[in-house]
């Protein structure tokens, strides 16, 4: 692969990045913000591969790995959150925290 | 046999956790669970205090680090979760059906917290840390109002998460730049890294999940909702344990970048931080002034001593961690002693407001008195740990001649005096409301770890070499590393 | 024997015994037993002090050995990595207050004997403990030390009033508390500041040597020196300043003042009138104007001017007054007014007349504090309104605070006059001496009013007459005339414990007045100490512009005036 491909792929990366960054600020339902937080992980995903190949040790590819893996468990937990917060409210909008008014 | 030793408190608490979560499935009653973890965590504190001179790398080269400054802070942390746990005795305000398995979710989260403090590279440091994140967010959840758990999780763990992951894609900048994960061969590339300016904005993303735990601007929207929505005792775990684990970790980055690096880039870095400390500092004090909420009110003034905190942290120097090292124990101890009087005044009630401490001094003279040391601790007034560990801040600070930044610090620990004298206010000079007239009885358990904790606020502001010496070695220990 | 060591803390410790052992009952008995034992040990060590002022002794600071004027002195290394040491002594200055502090404790300890009947013995342990942190704060010779006891003096007085003060105390705390704190807070950097920035010039070597310790013996080696600067001076002497005048209270700082003292219990006031006002007074002589004489002349003008809006304001202030207690807690912001004029003119007789002006409040505003107390003890007002012809069945009541009144105007025969006389006639007396060297414009603008010193003198002695108008109008309309209001008719006159109480402050304040050259012989090795180097700065850079000082040596050597005009 030449350099042009590693480019590619960190701007990739620094696009997703921002795109989950930009959702996090805007969106305000729990779901499109969790998918927002998927998006930078996956975001930090591309990069480290992408290092990783660049340098040609296998580090990188490793934490990916882990970062999957704890993603994983992030959706388990947070949708399991999430659905007792929609069994109490019957809706998913974070804006609208009427107990929490910090 | 040595590695195992060293890494005992770990082990310890560990394996306590899963007897605990052993003892559940068996279906043990509440009280069993509970003597199971805190003896657990009991043992975790004497393997914390058998390891605290030993040095060494358990596992392969340069992962995971045992030296006096990590060992140190798991004592802190084991201790700290002792008293959490002795406040988790009788019925917290958790759902019945959950509460007895608060123990083991804390004793997990600990477990994640100690290996932060020894994590030497990345994939560890950030395994901790959803190691100790994960067990939080289900905590929370579990409050016996439904709905205020619930959408205290939400907001806590989504912020959460979207700390995470910009420390993620901050580590990928360093991983990038430096081609390694390990910590030790980072702070050996760092004459040429320093010189890159990405370097730095991935160090400073990198801070963020840490500096999220530490409740730092502009990662400090949670702390004053997660406490209040949070059941007591785990409000006193967020607010007290976990801070410990981040601070070890900003003390051990801050000294991979270097102390006194002169590099021009590694300015910006403190410039940043010091932006953050002043808008921490002063956001939280003065959202502090109109809370209503005791538990809130914590939680801003949580945000205003992480801007202290890293008021020192700034200065780059030994002096300035050891005063970071010093303050987080006194501060631990200070602030548990405050939720300790939320959890035993707030035992019937799901929040505690301000008003609910009126009277205290008539309903129960023991926690008054806690009440009166905690938060001259808070405020800094002498002769408590909480004078002499912002002296020593401040000392650190100055001494790099950051004096418009001290100036700053200290006309906004004026301001937090406020806050601080209207909860004692209420707690000596007004009357009990009609409805909570009854006398407060503490058990002796929590009147036990009330009087130790009172002793290290009021021993460590009267004669803090001792503690100053223990902190100044452990530095000098981290310092000797890289 | 570690003699103040014990006078620091006896009152604390065996407060704290006493109030966990004692019956409550008898809790105001053994508080006055420890009171009077630290009397006892407070004239135990001003008997065997010198106080001719020639004492000078070798004595440790950590592994130095430097010559010291402090005695009694004791050093104990407490944080020696950061130069911080318990060290306590005294010199003329100190022990002149410490004697005060002492002496007004008991009284304080006597004034609450029946009029506090709720929590007693939480109330003599806090009055204990405030006594505590006073006797610190004046012996204290380590700055960090003395910023603790100084923090020290704040709880208690916060409790004391917050829990026994009268219907508006909650108010009154809070202002009191966050004044004080806001000033201490910027004293906490600067002291901070001043340890890093703690050095001489070394001309061999061009340098400034810096010594870095918190001792006020060290920095007082090392600090008077020629720092003429933001950094080294300017900053950390306005922070000190502006911290000390919250504390004695300087306008526009005072607004906590009257609060708090209406709303203290009388011990309350009469602790705080008589001896916490003085902590600042105290402090200002102590550190800021040997550490920062250059800083020190450069805000003279300013502070001086201060001082005379604090004397004619306070003064208006108290007139307008329907509170009784209100308004001697306003005429304390004009009499310390006069004390800060007093320091700040940089000459020995308006020096000697700050510090006798101190003592002078203390006696005479305390004792007017407790003439206010009995009163409301007998009638639970304080209005004006309520008052008339009290003369006709309080006649013992009646002359005592007749005493107060006068010595608090200025009487001469009674000690208010001396100090006074003497600040006005330096304050005049300095400037005019001054300005025969002053061709040069330039520094007569540094010296900003020097123009207008009949100015302040006239502000100030306007202040002296409307001190006598206030407060004879107030015993007027409470003694005199008709005997109106029935509910005054049933008062009884004071009991021994009473009016001994006075009695003893008149004895005092007579004895002040005529047999004064005891205490200016006391004061004057204070008053050298204090102005020297101000004297050393004011030479040099008079010398500097090619003048001679036009009496040279007049801001240090002119004590036989001083003494003439003592006798």
């Amino acid at each position: 692969m030449g350099e042009s491909i590693f480019e590619a792929n960190l701007i990739l990366s620094l696009f997703l990045f921002t795109v989950g960054i930009l959702g996090v600020m805007w969106k305000r339902n729990a779901i499109s913000l969790f998918m927002s937080v998927e998006l930078m992980l996956n975001a930090a995903n591309l990069a480290f591969v992408t290092f990783a190949f660049q340098h040609g040790i296998i580090d990188g590819g490793i934490l990916v790995l882990f970062i999957m893996t704890v993603a994983a468990a992030e959706a388990g937990v947070g949708l399991a959150i999430f659905i007792a917060l929609f069994r109490v409210r019957r809706h998913l909008r974070v804006d609208e925290h009427d107990m929490l008014h910090g | 046999m040595a590695n195992v030793l060293l890494i005992l408190p770990e082990l310890t608490i560990f394996l306590a956790a899963i007897l605990v979560f052993k003892c559940l499935i068996l279906g043990l009653s509440v009280l069993h669970v509970w003597r199971v973890a805190f003896a657990g965590s009991l043992l975790g504190l004497g393997a914390c205090l058998i390891t605290l001179g030993m040095t060494g790398e358990p596992f392969h080269p340069g992962i995971y680090r045992v030296d006096l400054f990590s060992q140190l802070m798991k004592t802190v942390i084991a201790a700290a979760l002792v008293l959490v746990l002795v406040l988790s005795d009788s019925p917290p305000v958790m759902r019945r059906d959950a509460w007895r398995e608060l123990p083991f979710f804390l004793l997990l989260s600990s477990a994640g917290l100690m290996m932060m403090t020894s994590a030497t590279e990345l994939i560890t440091l950030y395994l901790a840390l959803e190691l100790s994140a994960f067990p939080v967010y289900a905590l929370i959840v579990l409050h016996r109002d439904r709905r205020m758990g619930s959408e205290g999780a939400t907001k806590y763990m989504l912020q959460g998460m979207v700390a995470s992951a910009v420390t993620l894609y901050g580590m990928s900048f360093i991983f990038g730049l430096s081609g390694t994960t390990y910590l030790s061969e980072i702070a050996a590339a760092l004459p040429e890294l320093g010189s890159q300016p990405l370097f730095w904005v991935g160090l400073l993303l990198l801070l963020a999940g840490f500096l999220f735990k530490l409740a730092l601007f502009p990662f400090h929207f949670w702390a004053p909702d997660t406490y209040f929505s949070s059941p007591h005792p785990v409000a006193t775990f967020i607010a007290t344990v976990s801070k410990v684990a981040a601070i070890a970790v900003l003390c051990r980055m801050v000294a991979v970048a270097g102390w006194n690096e002169a590099s021009i880039d590694g300015e910006t870095l403190r410039i940043v931080l010091i932006v953050l400390a002043v808008a921490a500092m002063t956001l939280g004090n003065l959202a502090a002034l109109v809370q209503k909420d005791f538990k809130r009110l914590l939680g801003y003034s949580a945000i205003a001593h992480a801007g202290y905190i890293v008021v020192a942290l700034q200065a780059f120097s030994s002096l300035g961690h050891t005063a970071i090292v010093f303050y987080t124990i006194g501060y631990l101890a200070m602030t548990w002693i405050c939720f300790m009087v939320a959890c035993e005044v707030g035992r019937n009630r799901d929040t505690v407001p301000v008003s609910a401490l009126a009277g205290l001094w008539q309903r129960s003279p023991m926690l008054a008195l806690c009440l009166l040391i905690g938060i001259f601790g808070l405020t800094g007034l002498p002769p408590t740990v909480g004078f002499i560990g912002k002296w020593f801040l401040f000392s650190a600070a100055l001494e790099d001649g950051q004096f418009l930044l001290v100036l700053i610090a200290a006309l906004n620990s004026a301001v937090a005096v406020y806050y601080y004298m209207r909860v004692l206010r209420v707690a000596y000079l007004l009357e009990p409301a009609k409805e909570d007239t009854g006398i407060l009885a503490p058990s002796p358990l929590v009147v036990t770890g009330a009087m130790v904790a009172c002793l290290v606020v009021l021993w460590m502001g009267v004669a803090p070499n001792y503690f100053w010496e223990i902190a100044a070695e452990a530095i000098v220990a981290l310092g000797a590393t890289y | 024997m570690p003699l103040l060591t014990l006078i620091i803390f006896l009152p604390m410790i065996a407060g704290a015994i006493l109030a966990l052992t004692m019956p409550t009952k008898k809790m105001k008995h053994a508080a006055l037993g420890v009171m009077i034992v630290d009397l006892l040990l407070v004239l135990y060590a001003a008997m065997t002090f010198d106080w001719s002022g020639t004492f000078v002794t070798e004595a440790r600071v950590f592994a130095e050995t430097i010559a010291t004027t402090f005695q009694h002195r004791e050093h104990l290394p407490w944080l020696p990595e950061f130069g911080i040491s318990y060290t306590v002594g005294a010199d003329n200055l100190s022990m002149i207050f410490v004697i005060l502090t002492a002496v007004l404790g008991i009284i304080g300890v006597l004034c609450s004997w029946t009029s506090i009947v709720h929590r007693e013995k939480e109330f003599y342990f806090f009055l204990l403990a405030l006594q505590t942190g006073i006797m610190g704060t004046f012996l204290a010779i380590d700055i960090f030390l003395f910023y603790m006891f100084w923090e020290l003096m704040l709880i208690p007085l916060y409790f004391m009033i917050g829990n026994w003060g009268s219907k508006n105390r909650i108010y009154a705390t809070m202002k009191f508390v966050i004044y004080t704190m806001a000033g201490s807070v910027v004293m906490l950097v600067a002291m901070i500041w001043m340890y890093y920035n703690n050095g001489a010039y070394n001309p061999q070597l061009g340098v400034i040597e810096y010594v870095r310790s918190y001792s006020y013996e060290i920095m007082l080696q090392t600090q008077s020196g020629d720092h003429g600067t933001f950094q080294a001076s300017y900053f950390p002497f306005l922070a000190l300043f502006i911290a000390f005048a919250i504390k004695v209270p300087l306008f526009p700082l005072h607004t906590w003042l009257p609060d708090a003292h209406t709303e203290a219990p009388t011990a309350g006031s009469v602790i705080l009138a008589g001896i916490l006002l003085k902590t600042g007074g105290y402090a200002i002589i102590r550190y800021c104007i040997p550490l920062f004489p250059d800083a020190s002349i450069s805000f003279a003008p300013l502070i001086t001017w201060l001082s005379v809006i604090a004397i004619i304001y306070g003064a208006m202030a108290a007139i307008v007054q329907t509170d009784i207690k209100r308004l001697v807690a306003y005429s304390s912001v004009s009499h310390m007014g006069f004390v800060t004029l007093g320091i700040f003119s940089f000459n020995p007789a308006a020096m000697s007349g700050a510090i006798l002006q101190m003592i002078n409040h203390g006696i005479s505003t305390s004792g007017l504090f407790l003439a206010v107390g009995m009163i409301y003890e007998r009638r639970h007002t304080r209005e004006f309104k309520e008052f008339g012809g009290l003369a006709t069945n309080l006649p013992i009541f009646a002359a005592l605070t007749m005493v107060m009144v006068l010595s608090s105007v200025g009487l001469p025969g009674l000690n208010g006059f001396l100090g006074e006389f003497n600040i006005l006639l330096g304050s005049m007396q300095n400037y005019p001496i001054l300005m025969q060297a002053q061709d040069d414009a330039s520094w007569a603008a540094a010296m900003g009013m020097t123009q207008y010193t009949w100015l302040v003198a006239l502000g100030a002695t306007l202040g002296v007459i409307f001190g006598a108008v206030y407060l004879l109008i107030m015993y007027q309309r409470v003694f005199f005339g008709k005997l109106d209001n029935e509910k005054n008719k049933g008062l009884t006159d004071l009991v021994p414990r009473e009016w001994g109480q006075l009695a003893f402050l008149a004895v005092a304040a007579l004895a002040i007045g005529l047999f004064p050259k005891p205490i200016f012989d006391a004061m004057a090795p204070a008053t050298r100490t204090a102005l020297e180097p101000v004297a050393r700065v004011l030479q040099m850079e008079v010398k500097d512009k090619g003048y001679e000082l036009a009496v040279p040596g007049v801001v240090i050597e002119n004590e036989e005036e001083l003494l003439a005009l003592g006798e």
